[in-house]
């Protein structure tokens, strides 16, 4: 029965649209298996159940700040002075049923979507999928991160709590330090000196509409470029850069991928129903007065948390201007760290003469240098990490701020060209004993090769070599 | 496959149940059977897992890896591997597979693998089930977030797995081999391209007028979306520079009272605000009484500081935090979100952390009733630095 109608469902749009190439096309392309090609799609997971949760959020959020008295289920805050924003939250959380169940795997689901991106990056990264043809994707990823990085701001700063104000006047600090530049930004950005009242509404419009509007358009080229493109294969029988081996879409990859985004959801469930997250009635409302000791943001700052933390005071005088200390640490910096993150497959391709494509990865331990490099600068990132809880650190261990601060100061330029070297020597030997045991093939491969591959199809590929390597 | 041995025992075993079964009704033996297949069943399910984990690295051929170019000995040998029947139509390229597939594997097709594999899936949907259900009751029974969360996720844990399972464990699944497509299109291809798009753009080419007009309207429209910008803000105003207190207003703190000049002993601190602008931010000012004889003001702040009253900007000017803690023994003021300190008896100047700058200072002075008074505004603008601070 059921058969029968999804037949005439299925022909019905057929004569409409002419789908059946099309769709049977797309049911046979090639996945490979491998369970380091799925942590993308966990972020994408992550995004839809964002969207899902934040639309649901959505309905009940009031971004005003007007001053209202709190009457409100939870009555340790009963008749305090609040913005109309933070009430709303509180409201969501404790008199919506689900409410807070769906905020807290809101909040979850953004620290789960940026984690997955950085893993995935980072396996993009140590097996070499980014160099040609997949250097588009490369960019479109490190930018939807960046874009992930802003909204997750957006999001945790809305709340109106004390913790989400003290970081929108960090960031009013991080904005009004750019060079000449600052203040009318900060003012565009944010309205004015914060606290204003129009922050929070623009803020509420850059997290609903604009930057999930702006991720959606990435992530659609993402995966529209990567459907293109195929895979890449990690290196074994038949995995060639001119083909790709796996399953096919249809049914075995479809099962296991919705059963994937079933398996995110639980995961978010299980954490938004048990584990705590940004308890805001435990913060309060956000009071221009009071101070917030051991105040920390979202995992996915504590880097540029931490640069401040270390970074020396200096300031630039340059004549008559100022570049103030923050701009080094939180401007400077990730500017670097992203504008190294997105010419890095260029520069190897420029310093390795390398104009091949490239379909087949590399293991890390086949490109040491690669390794040692990504090594030693998630080691930066993660020293920078630490330092942006020196003052936890320095209560749990009785130790004094400074002291830790000066270890950091040291370790922060000590450590990654460290664990680059010992990873280097690692690779090298695991590298070297290799292809002790496994003797090269001989070479005669590579002409008769070519010689197929141009005799075969002349017309498409009488400019190219086996290597897909062109001469245009 | 070293394991085979250990691994057939399943479906060696699950043949005497049915006979135990009917010689000997007692349920012992069953549930031996039954746990002995259990353990196996674990014991393939995590032998696959980790081959599965590892097959990437472990799959790896034999051949060099040169670092550049990439590894060069590698390619020949793998594209030799690959059949040219690999580039035939589309679906026809199924292949005899690799050592660790699972198409492979002569357990797969066994009548107890896909009987134990139907149980294990109709397991987690039936777990899925009952969340769901769970999920329900709790809902309309007051709704516990937590109960609701655990229920939510078994729910959805069980109708992941499932499909994961069935995936893995039940279809049929040949590894594919397909060629891709060669990268830069054809020479013929590219021509024809070239060619399309030459002609019409020719035809814009000629009409000059037409090109013109045509890049200033799209200017307009650009002029126009960047003007509404300027809806977004005002332009930054003289606030930034304002150092925000004037000459004579009374200290007063948060709940509206003046400050006088015996209401604070040494080494205890206050928060004060302008008389007229209570609770404002950006005013909002730390008063330290500290021992007189300590303090290392600069000469031209001598008589800021009466019987020993210093006051400075609570706004941090690192990163704009409140400068929320004072260390009286050692007399600093303490930002709590980045830790710079803040040395009170010399003019607040930075002793540690990231802050450049001075906490700006206020001049103070008592008036005929002993309560303190601004002498001026801040000594600089308060707050973090920006382009054009003085």
């Amino acid at each position: 029965m059921s058969g029968r109608t999804g037949g005439h469902l299925a022909q019905w749009l057929d004569r409409r649209l002419h789908l059946a190439k099309f769709v049977t096309k797309a049911m046979n392309h090639v996945f490979p298996d491998h369970w380091s090609f799925m942590l993308g799609e966990v972020a994408l997971y992550s995004f839809i159940i964002l969207v899902i949760t934040g639309t649901f959020l959505a309905m009940f959020y009031n971004s005003s700040s007007a001053q209202v008295t709190y009457q409100g289920s939870y009555h340790a805050l009963d008749g305090v002075k609040m913005s109309a924003a933070y009430e709303s939250v509180m409201q969501l959380s404790f008199d919506v049923p689900a409410g807070l169940l769906i905020r807290q795997m809101h909040h979850w689901a953004a620290l789960i979507f940026i984690a997955a991106i950085v893993v995935h990056l980072a396996r993009i990264f140590f097996t070499a999928a980014y160099r040609r043809p997949r250097e588009i994707n490369w960019l479109i990823g490190v930018t939807l991160l960046l874009f992930a990085f802003g909204n997750g701001f957006f999001g945790y700063s809305i709340a109106g709590d004390l913790l989400s104000g003290a970081g929108l006047r960090v960031a009013y600090a991080i904005l009004l330090s750019v060079p000449v530049v600052g203040s009318w930004l900060t003012f565009l950005v944010l309205g004015g000196t914060v606290p204003v009242s129009v922050t929070l509404p623009r803020f509420y419009s850059f997290h609903i509409f604009l930057l999930p509007a702006v991720i959606s358009v990435l992530l659609a080229f993402h995966l529209g470029i990567i459907w293109r493109q195929y895979h890449t294969n990690y290196p074994g029988p038949r995995r060639t850069d001119k083909t790709i081996v796996g399953s096919r879409l249809w049914p075995s990859y479809a099962a296991k991928s919705v059963g994937l985004f079933f398996l995110v959801f639980a995961l978010v469930a299980l954490l938004g129903g048990l584990v705590q997250i940004d308890p805001i009635w435990v913060y309060g409302p956000y009071d221009p007065i009071a101070s917030m000791p051991g105040a920390q943001p979202d995992w996915y700052f504590g880097w540029i948390e931490g640069a401040m933390r270390l970074f020396p005071g200096i300031n630039l005088h340059l004549g008559p201007y100022l570049i103030p200390e923050v701009f080094f640490p939180a401007v400077l910096l990730p500017a670097l760290v992203f504008a190294a993150l997105y010419v890095y497959p260029f520069v190897e391709e420029f310093i390795c003469f390398d104009r091949e494509y490239h379909n087949v990865l590399r293991l890390p331990y086949q490109q040491p240098i690669n390794t040692a490099i990504g090594c030693g600068f998630f080691v930066f990132l993660a020293v920078l990490f630490v330092a942006g809880g020196d003052d936890v650190i320095a209560v749990a261990t009785a130790g004094s701020v400074v002291t830790i601060r000066i270890i950091l100061r040291l370790l922060v330029f000590v450590a990654p060209p460290v664990a680059a070297v010992l990873v280097y020597i690692l690779c090298a030997r695991a590298r070297r004993r290799h292809t002790a045991s496994h003797p090269p093939a001989p070479p005669e491969d590579v002409v008769v090769q070519e010689k197929t591959t141009d005799s075969s199809n002349e017309e498409v590929r009488t400019h190219c070599d086996w290597k897909g390597k062109c001469d245009w | 496959m070293t394991e085979n041995g250990e691994q057939n025992n399943a479906p060696q075993e699950s043949e005497p149940v049915a006979d135990r079964n009917e010689r000997n009704p007692k349920r012992i033996g069953q549930l031996i059977v039954l746990v002995v297949l259990g353990w196996e069943l674990c014991k393939v399910v995590a032998r696959r897992a980790v081959a599965k984990a590892f097959a990437g690295g472990a799959a790896v051929s034999g051949e060099t890896a040169a670092e550049y170019p990439e590894t060069a000995a590698e390619r020949p040998k793998a594209a030799a591997d690959c059949p040219e029947t690999a580039t035939e139509h589309f679906g026809s390229a199924e292949n005899t597979g690799r050592a660790a597939d699972r198409n492979l594997d002569p357990q797969r097709d066994t009548a107890t693998h896909q009987q134990w594999g139907m149980l294990v899936v109709v397991c987690a949907l039936a777990i899925a089930l009952a969340g769901g259900v769970g999920f329900l009751l709790i809902y309309w029974t007051g709704g516990n977030n937590l109960l609701l969360g655990v229920t939510l996720a078994v729910s959805s844990g069980g109708l992941g797995s499932a499909l994961v399972l069935y995936s893995h464990w039940l279809m049929s699944r040949k590894e594919a081999t397909e060629p891709r497509e060669e990268m830069p299109s054809g020479t013929v291809e590219r021509e024809d391209f070239a060619e399309n798009f030459q002609e019409s753009e020719e035809e814009i080419h000629r009409r000059s007028l037409l090109k013109w007009i045509g890049v200033s309207t799209v200017g307009m429209i650009a002029a126009m979306v960047i003007s509404l910008f300027r809806s977004l803000g005002r332009a930054p105003d003289p606030s930034l520079f304002a150092t925000v207190w004037k000459r004579g207003q009374r200290l007063m703190t948060l709940d509206g009272r003046p400050v006088n000049v015996n209401a604070l002993e040494p080494g205890s601190t206050t928060i004060v605000f302008p008389e007229d602008s209570i609770g404002d931010e950006k005013a909002q000012t730390v008063v330290i009484r500290v021992n007189e004889q300590f303090l290392q003001l600069p000469k031209e702040r001598a008589n800021w500081a009466p019987m020993g009253y210093v006051a400075y900007s609570r706004v941090c000017t690192h990163a704009g935090c409140n400068v929320g803690l004072f260390e009286k023994t050692t007399n600093l003021l303490m930002c709590p979100c980045h830790q710079s300190t803040f040395d009170v008896l010399k003019a607040a100047q930075p002793t540690s952390g990231p802050a450049a700058r001075s906490l700006p200072q206020l001049p103070l002075y008592a008036d005929a009733d002993g309560n303190l008074r601004a002498g001026g505004g801040f000594s600089e603008p308060p707050g973090p630095g920006f382009w054009g601070m003085p």
